[in-house]
């Protein structure tokens, strides 16, 4: 049929995940719960990572896993739910920096504090050194190139995705994600 | 990836640099346990069904589907309509 314009639609969910958000939408509890199963701890990274800090934590997934339960009915059969719930809390966590802005100073000393003096459990857990590094760094780069490294390269989302998480046009992700690369690197080479 | 995409078309994640790959490498965070359970609990009991529950989730997910050529057909139909009613008035 040559009068009908075909448009590129969103990309496809995975076929499991095209199951749950069925059930979801029908308001089945078990559906959430192994949606829980396998994102929660994938989700808390992001957040944790993003975030920076523990105060407030638990409250952005709280928040974010409870918006998902309350728009269960309303979402889109289409619905990526991973990419879904990082905009719910990245979104959450962009509120909070925004209000925050004037207490940066202080955010950047905890990024500090954390690793050399008052090491968390996660701290005393890490591999090596390497991954001590990395985790500092990431925690020095600005939100912005903080929130595009995460999701493309920590939680392996493609850089369509993480545009529409990050409400960006492909090419605007692209850059952003080299500048954060160039950023990284600078970071990990000082001494 | 085809060899022959553009650079500017290839996806950063498909790159094998050291960087993505210690990234990538990081350990997962996970949450306390009794804290994720708690959550996890708080959530579900907020679930609630679309207004009419799983056979109205089939019928949108046609309706979804069928929407875009709905909507074109009704503004074709107009079009057209607007046009005869136009060439009437002036034949």
């Amino acid at each position: 049929m040559h009068f009908l314009v075909v448009h590129e639609g969103p990309p496809s969910p995975p076929p499991e995940d095209a199951r749950l958000v069925e059930r979801l939408r029908a308001g089945d509890v078990q559906a959430f719960d192994v949606l829980y199963r396998r994102y929660e701890r994938r989700l808390a990274g992001f957040v944790a990572r993003l975030h920076g800090r523990r105060e407030g934590l638990e409250d952005v997934l709280q928040e974010t896993w409870l918006r998902l339960a309350q728009n269960a009915g309303r979402l889109r059969p289409d619905t990526q739910l991973l990419p879904w719930l990082f905009t719910v809390a990245r979104n959450l966590v962009i509120g909070r920096h925004r209000w925050r802005i004037l207490d940066a100073d202080r955010l950047f000393a905890w990024s500090r504090m954390t690793a050399a003096d008052n090491p968390t459990p996660f701290d005393l857990h890490l591999a090596s050194e390497a991954e001590r590094r990395l985790e500092l760094a990431l925690l020095e780069l600005p939100l912005k190139y903080r929130e595009v490294l995460l999701l493309v390269a920590v939680e392996g989302l493609s850089q369509k995705d993480a545009a529409a998480v990050l409400d960006l046009t492909h090419d605007a992700a692209r850059q952003r994600l080299a500048r954060a690369r160039q950023m990284m690197q600078t970071l990990l080479e000082a001494p | 990836m085809s060899p022959d995409l553009h650079p500017h078309d290839r996806d950063d994640t498909q790159r094998a640099d050291p960087l993505t790959a210690a990234l990538g490498a990081l350990p997962e965070r996970p949450l306390d346990p009794v804290l994720a359970e708690r959550i996890r609990l708080r959530a579900r009991i907020s679930i609630r069904p679309d207004r009419h529950g799983a056979l109205s989730s089939r019928a949108a997910w046609a309706w979804y589907r069928v929407e875009p050529v709905v909507t074109a057909g009704v503004v074709v139909g107009f079009l057209v309509w607007t046009f005869d009613a136009i060439a009437i008035l002036f034949s």
